[in-house]
């Protein structure tokens, strides 16, 4: 028993050293750095970008990856087998890395085409907003023109009314003057005749209007003048119906001037009746001469 | 066998050639990696100028550093080393030049994408204006 136990272990043992020995002449099938070398080149493979743009550097590594596993199959040492594997990887990164660069330069070329679609809408944009400006700076413009316009229009209006304003008061200065106005130290003197009062009564007639309408109008257009008006009669007839009928002339004439726009406060109205002839009562004439309405335009100042 | 020199001067041409192949042996055995340490040398300039020294500076050192090492392995004739150093240089500085590559361009596409954003930005203000 003991003998056959000893002599099985010794074959035991023999087998064991024959398959130490076997094991140690033959190669390792694998290696773990040459396994990683592997599975980074078999993710570069997959990856789209590192295909495209790391072509050589995927075949390089290939070729390396091929070295190692010939390395390996030949039995070489492992530092041989790490070296190749060791190429692979750092070619198989470098492959990684050059399709970053493509990713890169297809970002570059869409970065630039944004731009350009970018600057196209800018430019339009600015020449849409510069139309918008044009239009508005037209707008303007033809308001300003306008104004311009308007402005010209009333300067020359208020020009024509001055240059009327000037001539009319010339014409009614004419008119004074044809009126036969007379200039005394009073002022300018206006002498209405009997002719336009029936005899003993004080309404105006028609004949006056003329002038009264005259005298108005250069009241009005000289609004800082003020007028006197005094009646005056013949002697014929009682004294106080004389000095009652050149006070109603007078007021008559003041009335006619109101109904024309003449404030009452510019006029004053008083009669004198036969007191101030101005030539003798014994003929017809001088009494014709001495009934009438005389309308003192005071010089202003 | 009237002519014995033949016979050694063949014997003598056996001997030449089998040194001869035994010369070339040693001779690519020991010969220095001086294409592996050329491309190392270029993948390395190509990644200065990229601006890897910037952008990718730990792939550069690497590069950098394995080269000198290979330079060192060269002198001590262990070519072997010199030729894996080499290629390892080489690949590490080909990292540094794609990875350079790779930030100018992202950071191109961030700078483009920042001033589109600023000019439509100003181009909103100026329609509101």
């Amino acid at each position: 028993m003991n003998k056959f136990s000893s002599r099985g272990l010794k074959a035991a043992l023999a087998l064991g050293a024959l398959l130490g020995m076997a094991a140690c002449a033959t190669a390792p099938t694998s290696n773990a750095v040459l396994d990683d070398a592997n599975a980074s080149y078999q993710r570069a493979v997959n990856d789209a970008y590192a295909a495209r743009g790391g072509t050589v550097e995927l075949q390089s590594a290939r070729a390396a990856l091929q070295r190692a596993q010939a390395a390996l199959q030949a039995g070489e040492s492992a530092v041989i087998v790490e070296h190749y594997a060791y190429v692979a990887k750092r070619r198989t990164e470098a492959a990684i890395e050059a399709g970053k660069v493509v990713a890169g330069d297809e970002a570059v070329a869409a970065a630039a085409a944004d731009r350009q679609r970018i600057m196209i809408e800018v430019r339009t944009r600015e020449a849409e907003a510069m139309e918008r400006r044009a239009a508005m700076s037209a707008a303007e413009a033809e308001a300003a023109r306008k104004r311009a316009e308007e402005q010209l229009a009333r300067a020359q209006a208020a020009n024509a009314s001055a240059l009327a304003a000037d001539e009319q008061s010339k014409r009614l200065a004419a008119q004074l003057e044809e009126m036969k106005a007379k200039k005394t130290e009073r002022g300018m003197v206006l002498t209405l005749g009997d002719v336009l009062f029936d005899t003993g009564r004080s309404d105006l007639k028609p004949g006056a209007m003329r002038t009264l309408e005259q005298l108005a109008a250069f009241l009005r257009e000289n609004p800082e003048r003020s007028a006197l008006i005094e009646g005056h009669t013949d002697s014929t007839g009682a004294a106080a119906y004389n000095q009652a009928l050149s006070e109603q002339r007078a007021l008559a004439v003041k009335n006619a001037l109101a109904e024309r726009g003449i404030a009452g406060e510019r006029i004053s109205a008083v009669g004198f009746g036969p007191s101030k002839p101005v030539v003798g009562n014994d003929t017809a004439a001088g009494r014709q001469q001495n009934r009438r309405v005389e309308i003192i335009l005071p010089d202003n100042k | 066998m009237n002519n014995p020199i033949p016979a050694r001067r063949r014997l003598a041409g056996a001997g030449l050639l089998a040194s001869l192949l035994l010369l070339g042996a040693c001779a690519t055995a020991e010969l220095p990696p001086t294409a592996e340490l050329a491309a190392a040398n270029a993948a390395l300039t190509q990644a200065e100028s990229a601006g890897a020294q910037r952008w990718a500076p730990v792939e550069l050192l690497a590069a950098r550093e394995k080269l000198s090492r290979a330079d060192a392995a060269v002198r001590e004739e262990r070519f072997g080393d010199a030729r894996r150093l080499a290629e390892a240089a080489e690949a590490d500085a080909l990292l540094a030049d794609r990875k350079t590559r790779a930030v100018n361009a992202q950071q191109a596409a961030e700078e483009l994408v920042r001033s589109n954003e600023l000019l439509r930005r100003e181009a909103e203000r100026n329609v509101r204006r």
